[in-house]
């Protein structure tokens, strides 16, 4: 039961990013500055939780990322841009403005403590709650059931007459929510802001949404074996160096392997 | 203002922009054959550690050379395999690659006996190349080797522009099923590949070996997106690579200079990133990709 406990608490902020990932991938973006994102929301919402009110933090966070996400996808979707290289100039720039604004918050760039603290249970079920609402959402709501059309052919989206910018900004928002609530969930857990809130947890999003590709019910499942293989590594006697690779090892293994299996249905 | 008037302060400047336009070659190398490579920070890492073991441990340098650049190329191999045989792709694999070479090359260079620093040994004095240092007196910020990073420019140049493989290259660049040769396609990407490393050979020696003389813990971490940064921007012309090369210098040296007047360091990410999105806008309205 506390391993349950421990992998559910470990798989939440992934698969709130793996979503938010799958989202903006379902447009035609890969979200590298996921992680930068995720500091910058961090901070913002520690900023509204210092003056007393979580919700405002909450929704300053919320805008903020909005913002972020609104010109990544106008700059990638049309004005033509590199999403690469929109992507990396974001990361920067987002890393960079949550470190000034930890610095003007607590004197520090790297470290901020979070002084309202709301029940860390009570997150990870409203958390939860959003993944859950916007898998049956991508079931049954039509809209974001037709963002997967984009996603494979935007040719055929655009004969279904299919607005892809309306879509896009959609997606943008819903990843914006995800990657706001994982923010919350980190800060609130570790109780501060540090420069490695988000351990990674982007570009493991990224390998998820590479294996699954735009599913969302599959992204939390992957989400839940990260979590799970995270929580047995942890508590696993062998510490050293070698622990913070097997997470990219193992990505890179479910990617060769989803490869091997694009290529049996290819020969038939 | 009167850093301008300083030698030391161009040396430092041009060196720099050398090394990282070895790095934009390295990577628009590779996506001129459709691979985004994003793991150059990995190649960098790998050769640079190899480089300074073999160093030592051999004395002889082109044998130092030949084992920087099998580093280099043996870290980009495994993501063009997978990309070949498995259409696993190469964006993820080679990021991933990045982040895993840090904690190994931690473990690698643990600190031994009294020494806090996580580093390489000292490369021997006959391998640092001394004599290729231009402006010795004001430090070895650059060489030759750094100069070569203009005639890479000019033979990559050659070879993707006017070459009969560079023109099959373009044809795999975009769609990379429109070459329906397997092996073809993979001595395409081999070459690349070939071609990158030795660009990261050559960025490892100016670098590690002439400027700094060992590899320390965090040098090369962040730096490889840097290349990744210039090649973009480029926008798939190497004639353009030294002047975004350049531009992304001028940039770190605003870092240092506003953080002499008193801005905090981290207000250059902030700089550094807008300045990313402004270039690469205005590139790609000037130049209609």
């Amino acid at each position: 039961m506390e391993f349950l406990d421990g992998v559910l608490r470990l798989s939440l902020p992934l698969c709130c990013l793996s979503l938010a990932a799958a989202m903006l991938a379902r447009v035609g973006i890969w979200n590298i500055s996921l992680d930068g994102q995720v500091l910058l929301a961090a901070i913002v919402y520690l900023n509204g939780a210092g003056i007393g009110s979580w919700k405002l933090g909450f929704l300053t966070a919320l805008l903020v990322i909005i913002i972020v996400n609104y010109f990544l996808i106008n700059l990638v979707t049309l004005r033509k841009l590199d999403g690469l290289l929109i992507s990396l100039g974001l990361l920067y720039a987002c890393q960079g403005l949550s470190q000034v604004l930890c610095k003007l918050i607590s004197g520090n760039p790297g470290y901020a403590t979070l002084n309202w603290r709301l029940n860390e249970s009570g997150i990870l079920i409203i958390g939860y709650f959003f993944i859950f609402m916007l898998l049956i959402a991508e079931r049954y709501y039509k809209p974001i059931r037709l963002s997967k059309i984009i996603a494979e052919s935007p040719e055929i989206a655009n004969l279904r007459g299919l607005n892809i910018s309306r879509h896009s900004q959609l997606n943008g928002i819903i990843a914006s929510l995800l990657t706001v609530v994982a923010a919350v969930y980190l800060i609130e857990h570790g109780g501060s802001y540090t420069i490695g809130l988000s351990g990674n947890r982007g570009f493991i999003a990224l390998a998820i949404v590479g294996i699954i590709r735009h599913s969302g019910v599959k992204a939390c499942i992957w989400a839940f074996v990260f979590g799970a293989g995270a929580k047995f590594i942890w508590e696993s006697p062998f510490q050293n160096e070698f622990i913070e690779v097997i997470p990219f090892a193992v990505a890179i293994l479910l990617l060769s392997m989803r490869g091997i299996q694009l290529k049996r249905l290819q020969r038939r | 203002m009167d850093i301008l008037l300083e030698p030391t302060f161009w040396l430092q400047y041009i060196g720099r922009s050398l090394f990282l336009l070895f790095l934009g070659l390295a990577f628009l190398s590779l996506k001129r054959v459709g691979f985004t490579n994003l793991g150059i920070s990995a190649q960098l890492i790998g050769s640079a550690i190899g480089g300074c073991l073999l160093a030592n441990a051999t004395g002889n340098s082109l044998f130092t050379i030949f084992g920087c650049f099998m580093f280099a190329f043996l870290i980009l191999l495994v993501p063009i395999l997978l990309k070949h045989f498995l259409i696993v792709d190469e964006i993820l694999t080679t990021l991933f690659f990045s982040f895993m070479t840090i904690p190994i090359a931690q473990f690698i260079m643990q600190p031994k006996g009294d020494s806090m620093i996580v580093a390489t040994p000292f490369i021997p004095e006959k391998l640092r190349f001394e004599s290729l240092v231009i402006g010795q007196s004001f430090g070895n910020y650059l060489s030759l080797i750094h100069f070569s990073s203009i005639i890479c420019v000019i033979f990559a140049y050659l070879y993707f522009e006017k070459s009969v493989m560079g023109h099959q290259s373009k044809i795999i660049e975009f769609n990379v099923n429109s070459v329906r040769d397997s092996w073809l396609r993979l001595k395409l990407l081999s070459v690349a590949g070939l071609y990158s490393s030795a660009f990261i050979t050559l960025a490892v020696i100016a670098d590690t070996f002439i400027r700094k003389s060992r590899y320390t813990q965090g040098d090369y971490d962040i730096v490889g997106f840097l290349g990744v940064v210039i090649g973009l921007m480029a926008l798939r012309r190497f004639e353009l690579l030294l002047f975004m090369a350049l531009i992304v210098a001028f940039l770190e040296t605003i870092f240092l200079t506003i953080s002499i007047y008193g801005v905090p360091e981290m207000v250059s990410k902030i700089i550094y990133g807008a300045g990313i999105l402004a270039t690469a806008f205005l590139m790609k309205k000037k130049y209609k990709v």
